[in-house]
């Protein structure tokens, strides 16, 4: 058996935007995974609950200076742990710090040492006053977890750009837990919501009674097609730390999710880094809000069983036409709102099978916004058929590849999106032991109701209202 | 009390009238600077314990400061740092040669009081942002005020009179029996390595080990390999025969190690073969601020393990300037430094004693 070599090298820039995945990555977990395949170079973190799931994913040729890996006879890839701080402590901030331009590093080289008993990550740093920082990091070799999702079911989907986000992020308190995502689309306001969960119940009712509300046009965002009515909670710290990256990225921010109790996924991409995060949503427990009365419409858009990612760039053009119908707004208005096409086409890319190696990141944005009928869509490669709901969560990397094998793609991005999307997240979908009502939720959602939460939700008046019913109208109209 | 300090307005009162109000027949030392901040930059790089010592000789005052036996650190502020300097020694029975007054004192409170002063910043919001225009505003001359120390022996406090503006604070500082410091003594015939470099390298060196693999760091001279260089070509072996050694920082822990490595950038001035000591990393940190406000280090290192860390601190602050450098700012705060004394120059010196490395 041949050991995997591993080498590779990265510019200041990327070595900073290591620093700062890493800074991501370790609001989730203590250890941080690395995995290096032909091409690509995957950070990722799981936290010690398996409830959230986050992967930094390098295309090499873009992030690398050079890269070369060749892996073992018996693995395709090589995958190891390494404890956070130590990684940190190798990437830190160093750019801001230093008073002496000179300290400055000019390259950062990435090496596997496999010779004798010792084995080593080296990483070397060579500095521009002729300095050469070496570390040599142990490591623990594993069989790395991804989180699986499947997009198919995860109908909800909205798209953001960072930087408001972040604005709407710096309003919650770092002490509230949870983070309510919910969707009144047809009044054309989406609500985040920080609150912590524990103050129901016990003494400390009063403690954290602050229950923050952001509530934002739709219009705002790039894309919004969640139905009305729906609510999912995540855990707050981990959002935040996610907003965070996409700021710095300065880049698109979309989610994906259906119901509470089954995963979200947010994901965004920019010059060759692709961050993809798998958060356990929650029920809200608190207090039905509902936004549309019981016999409200459905949201502006039609919620389509789609099947494959590759109808995304559809989703837009269709958005307007039926925005068009029942609004009056005048189409131009929301191109109008759409960002420049830099930080659009990254974001685009993030959900096409075909190869994104090849997709030029100048994607021209009429291409975008191009009216083609859904009858024209290309063919979708086929889906295999979604395992039962009791499927585990995570899968070891192998059994990935022979779940799939038939129908992959043979390219390292439709691979990808294989492995992150076409499997059914395995999170039981009955909720708070109720199957049945869990079961029926989804029902419901696939048959286009909406307030799923208002008939589920087993809210009984024990609960603390909470002082302040969200506006029907938001600040921002 | 340790301190006792008020602030009084008076725009028409100056300085010197306050002065002349105070009775002083004769005291042992007396010392005014008109260059306060420098003093305070000095002093604070050996904030790391409370308590200092201060000798007063002819030639100035020697600070220091000690850190668990093993560490000390010591500051020479020459006499040629202040305006005037005024040293009047006691008639005592046990007259040392050359004549010394030690006494100790808190230097946190000490700094506190220098502080009082004018940050070097200018405020945006004071007089409505006259300031910020007026050239002769003490932010833009940068002159840092001035302050008067007044020592009247064993027993007496420590006066200190700061002067800015129409603003002049007295300060009394209690001051302390000295403890018995014995310097930690570096053999200079024994040398196994002298180094001098940049002190903002040392830093950097510094910081990047500064990474809680383990608490100590190894200093160490490791057989040159030149032709691992090729990143800087241009720079010739300077040895004529064998080339000197590389010059090594090393940290070492359960998680990893992590090495810090000088290039041929650096002056190896002395060395011997092997030379390799450890030092308690949470100590070497001691000096850290000195190393960020000094222009060049002296690395040196005994046969015994002690090490001495040596930095010198240009005029007002080499850091400071550095970072106004290209500002308009930062040119008249140098053309300041250049009209006053020539390069105020004052020295740290920081002894270790190192740890067993445990092999």
């Amino acid at each position: 058996m041949s050991n995997p070599t591993l080498h590779f090298t990265l510019s200041p820039s990327s070595t900073q935007r290591i620093h700062e995945s890493l800074i991501t990555l370790s609001k989730f977990s203590e250890s941080i995974s690395l995995e290096a395949r032909r091409g690509i170079l995957i950070l990722s973190a799981l936290n010690s609950t398996k409830t959230a799931s986050a992967a930094i994913h390098l295309t090499t040729n873009r992030f690398c200076i050079t890269y070369n890996f060749s892996s073992s006879t018996d693995t395709d890839r090589f995958q190891c742990r390494l404890s956070a701080r130590a990684l940190l402590s190798v990437f830190r901030q160093r750019f801001l710090d230093s008073r002496d331009k000179s300290t400055a590093i000019s390259k950062c080289e990435v090496q596997l040492e496999q010779q004798g008993p010792e084995n080593r990550i080296a990483v070397r740093l060579l500095c521009n006053h002729g300095v050469v920082k070496t570390y040599k990091l142990t490591y623990e070799d594993v069989e790395i977890l991804h989180a699986v999702f499947n997009r198919d079911t995860a109908t909800a989907r909205w798209r953001l750009g960072s930087s408001l986000l972040k604005e709407y992020m710096e309003h919650f308190s770092a002490k509230a837990e949870k983070l309510a995502i919910s969707s009144a689309a047809s009044e054309g306001r989406a609500t985040f919501t920080s609150f912590t969960e524990k103050l129901v119940d016990g003494k400390d009712t009063l403690k954290q009674p602050l229950h923050t509300n952001v509530s934002l046009d739709i219009g705002n965002f790039e894309e919004f097609s969640v139905d009305d009515g729906v609510r999912v909670g995540v855990s707050l710290k981990d959002f935040t730390a996610v907003a965070w990256f996409a700021a710095i990225l300065e880049t698109m921010v979309e989610a994906r999710y259906s119901v509470p109790g089954r995963a979200m996924q947010v994901a965004y991409a920019k010059d060759g880094l692709e961050a993809v995060y798998t958060l356990m949503t929650a029920q809200d427990n608190r207090i039905s809000q509902s936004f549309g009365g019981p016999g409200s419409q459905m949201g502006r858009v039609v919620a389509v069983q789609r099947r494959e990612p590759v109808e995304t760039r559809e989703e837009t053009p269709r958005r307007e036409m039926i925005e068009r119908q029942e609004s009056g707004r005048p189409p131009t208005e929301r191109l109008e709102s759409v960002k420049p096409s830099g930080s659009e086409s990254t974001a685009g890319t993030i959900h096409q099978p075909t190869p994104r190696r090849e997709t030029p990141a100048s994607l021209a944005p009429q291409q975008n916004f191009s009216y083609r009928p859904t009858q024209q869509l290309p063919p979708m490669p086929p889906t295999p058929p979604p395992p039962p709901q009791t499927a585990p969560l995570f899968l070891y990397g192998e059994d990935e590849d022979e779940m799939d094998d038939s129908d992959r793609e043979h390219n390292l991005f439709g691979e990808m999106d294989q492995e992150r999307g076409s499997f059914t997240l395995g999170w039981d979908t009955t909720y708070a032991g109720n199957a049945e009502k869990g079961e029926k939720a989804v029902n419901k959602k696939k048959r286009g109701r909406n307030t799923v939460e208002d008939e589920d939700d087993d809210s009984d008046g024990d609960f603390v209202m909470p002082t302040q019913q969200p506006r029907p109208k938001g600040l921002f109209d | 009390m340790p301190s006792n300090a008020t602030r009084e307005r008076n725009a028409t009162e100056n300085i010197s009238t306050v002065i002349q109000d105070e009775p002083e027949p004769q005291p042992v030392f007396t010392a005014t600077s008109s260059n306060a901040r420098q003093l305070y930059n000095v002093l604070k790089c050996l904030n790391f314990q409370s308590k200092a010592q201060i000798e007063i000789n002819h030639d100035g005052l020697i600070v220091t400061v000690e850190d668990s036996r093993v560490m000390q650190g010591t500051a020479f502020i020459e006499s040629a740092l202040f305006t005037s300097f005024v040293y009047n020694p006691r008639p005592t029975s046990e007259a040392s040669d050359p004549p010394t007054e030690t006494f100790a004192l808190s230097l946190s409170i000490l700094l506190e009081c220098l502080q009082i002063f004018t940050p070097a910043e200018p405020r945006q919001f004071s007089n409505g942002g006259q300031t910020s225009n007026n050239v002769f505003s003490p932010a833009i001359l940068r002159s840092g005020g001035t302050a008067k120390f007044t020592y009247n022996g064993p027993g007496s406090p420590l006066f200190l009179t700061l002067a800015e503006g129409g603003d002049v604070t007295t300060c009394e500082l209690t001051t302390y029996e000295p403890e018995m410091i014995l310097p930690i003594p570096l053999r200079m015939e024994e040398l196994g390595v002298k180094v001098i470099m940049k002190a903002a390298w040392l830093h950097d060196a510094i910081r990047e080990l500064d990474n809680n693999l383990t608490d100590t760091v190894t200093l160490l001279l490791r057989p040159s390999s030149v032709p691992s260089h090729p990143s800087h070509p241009s720079h010739p072996p300077s040895a004529p025969s064998a080339p000197a050694p590389d010059f090594l920082l090393l940290t070492s822990g359960p998680l990893g190690s992590a090495t810090v490595e000088f290039g041929k950038q650096i002056q190896i001035l002395h060395y011997t073969e092997g030379y390799r000591f450890s030092y308690a990393f949470h100590l070497i940190k001691n000096a850290g601020r000195a190393m960020g406000l000094a222009t060049k280090a002296s690395v040196r290192g005994d046969s015994q393990g002690v090490l001495s860390l040596q930095f010198m601190i240009e005029g007002d602050g080499g850091g400071d300037r550095d970072r106004d450098r290209g500002g308009v700012r930062g040119t008249m705060g140098e053309e300041q430094g250049n009209m006053g004394k020539k390069m105020e120059t004052s020295f740290l010196d920081f002894r270790f004693v190192a740890v067993e490395e445990e092999e």
